[in-house]
């Protein structure tokens, strides 16, 4: 048994390389793949070790997929946030250090987010009900202050814009009938080719990355983010219509100002601890709260003491493994990019995610993905922050929790 | 941080994830259900069984199996493209299902079956 877990483990962290990596490729898609093969693979695998592959995928690609988002500009929900300050270190030559930050995020997070299991297996079944009340006017508060902190009329009236066009393109993408992953070309072109599109205007070049060895911040900060990763992370798990993305502006403003690095400590740390407290969510109230878990729920309805062990072992497994990838992998990026003309990567990879939309979305998704990147153009233009976009996802789960 | 510390408490999280792996791989069976427990106070639980398939009957839309684990249960199992195994007399097969009740007996109408050998 023990072999066949360790084998499906290891499966499941070379799939997370690969959805991790890919832009377009979700976990979700994989996840729905194994289960839809189930019958068959299960001549192999039980499902117990079945679950165990999805779980090492699922953190596995929470650690890989902040090399694409920081090195091309092309982020998915989880990441979308850590585009901005990401490209920002990359343009000083410290992209090495942005993906480290993320990682030291996602590893003491996890571990922190685990340590809290039996606390959470105690709060969930009896905070879950009377705390789903106050999400909405929760997000609304954070919004409203998030827009007032900008300076000037000007600012605060740009940034209301930008939350309200972004949120509307949201509203209707996700309603949208028969519409194949609606947040990849949307997400795409509001964080990822918007910005690549303002770094070739600006003829950005990249400088030659430093790889260091070590990362100086200041301890408050680290435990600000890595605390703010845990808790945040943590409460998307327990609720629906909050995901990574929401939950990087709550933490993002509960902390109050974060450094670029502690904030790439905290955007690392959400994604991961979302996906293992979302195993919580599935012992203690048997609800799914995101695709990986909903395709483990597909395959064993409900999981005992026994089996969410085997899964938070798989976690840390697959959390170390993931470590060690990411930095490896992130020196052959760096490689690459340093090789490529700077404007001929950003054009590349503007082409690949138009490809990657119209073969997932079809016309509608390249309409969508036109409309994001003009509206994600905006931000740079009246020089407002970026994360107003993200009123793509705020408004429909805001809408969600008050209608 | 040094990177190499970084590495380290990685490779810790890594060696304690194998260790409860270890563990865990070796208790997981005991978590299966006895059929002598599943009773009708189950009714509409999932359970997860083994046991080998001492009868199947095929009919047009369901298979009809009786597990023997020593004692016998019948397992229901509706034919759908994503659920069918191929199964014979003799398999020893895993089942996961919902517990339900049919003329007063206890039977498994079956959501996933694997054969294990």
């Amino acid at each position: 048994m023990f072999l066949e877990f360790l084998i499906a483990a290891l499966l499941g962290i070379f799939a997370g390389i690969f959805t991790g990596l890919t832009p377009g490729i979700h976990i979700n898609l994989v996840s729905l793949l194994v289960v839809s093969a189930s019958a068959y693979l299960s001549a192999v695998f039980s499902f117990a070790s079945l679950g165990v592959f999805i779980i090492s995928m699922a953190i596995t690609h929470t650690f890989l997929d902040t090399l694409p988002a920081i090195f091309l500009g092309a982020p998915e929900a989880e990441t979308a946030l850590s585009v901005l300050p990401g490209h920002r270190l990359l343009l000083k030559g410290m992209g090495y250090e942005a993906v480290k930050l993320t990682i030291i995020g996602s590893l003491f997070s996890l571990i922190t987010a685990l340590a809290f299991f039996p606390l959470f297996i105690f709060l969930v079944p009896r905070i879950y009900e009377k705390l789903q009340v106050y999400i909405g006017y929760a997000l609304i508060l954070i919004m409203v202050y998030m827009i007032l902190i900008e300076k000037g009329n000007d600012k605060k009236f740009w940034s209301f814009f930008v939350f309200m066009m972004s949120g509307i393109l949201g509203l209707i993408v996700l309603t949208f009938p028969n519409l194949e992953q609606p947040l990849f070309p949307l997400l795409s072109g509001l964080f990822g080719v918007s910005m690549l599109i303002v770094s070739l205007m600006q003829k950005t070049e990249i400088p030659k990355q430093s790889i260091t060895d070590q990362i100086k911040i200041p301890k408050m900060q680290s435990f600000k983010a890595v605390g703010a990763a845990t808790f945040t992370g943590s409460l998307a798990s327990f609720f629906p219509g909050l995901g990574p993305a929401q939950a990087a502006v709550i933490g993002s403003q509960i902390v109050g100002s974060l450094e670029n690095y502690a904030f790439l400590i905290l955007v690392g740390g959400i994604n991961t601890v979302n996906m293992a407290v979302s195993l919580v969510s599935l012992y203690t109230i048997n609800k799914a709260r995101n695709g990986a878990v909903l395709a483990i729920m597909e395959l064993l309805h409900s999981i005992d003491f026994s089996i969410l062990m085997l899964f938070i072992a798989a976690t840390l497994f697959a959390g170390g493994i993931a470590t060690f990838l990411t930095l490896y992998l992130s020196k052959i990026f760096i490689k690459i990019i340093e090789k490529v003309n700077y404007s001929k990567l950003c054009i590349g990879v503007i082409i690949f995610v138009t490809i990657m939309v119209f073969y997932f979305s079809s016309w509608l998704g390249l309409l969508i993905f036109l409309v994001s990147t003009a509206i994600g153009i905006i931000p740079n233009i009246v020089n407002v922050k970026r994360s107003h976009s993200m009123g793509c996802l705020i408004l429909p789960v805001i809408l969600f929790f008050i209608l | 941080m040094k990177e190499k510390n970084l590495l380290k408490i990685a490779l810790i999280c890594s060696l304690l994830g194998l260790l409860i792996l270890y563990l865990v791989s070796n208790n997981i069976e005991i978590k299966e259900k006895n059929i002598e427990k599943i009773t009708l106070d189950n009714k509409d639980e999932f359970v997860n069984i083994k046991g080998t398939i001492s009868n199947i009957v095929n009919t047009e839309k369901v298979t009809i199996i009786k597990i023997l684990q020593p004692q016998e249960i019948t397992v229901v199992l509706f034919k759908n493209e994503n659920k069918t195994t191929t199964i014979q007399q003799g398999n020893e097969i895993e089942v996961i299902g919902k517990v339900d009740e049919y003329e007063g007996k206890i039977e498994i109408i079956a959501d996933r079956v694997r054969v294990i050998k």
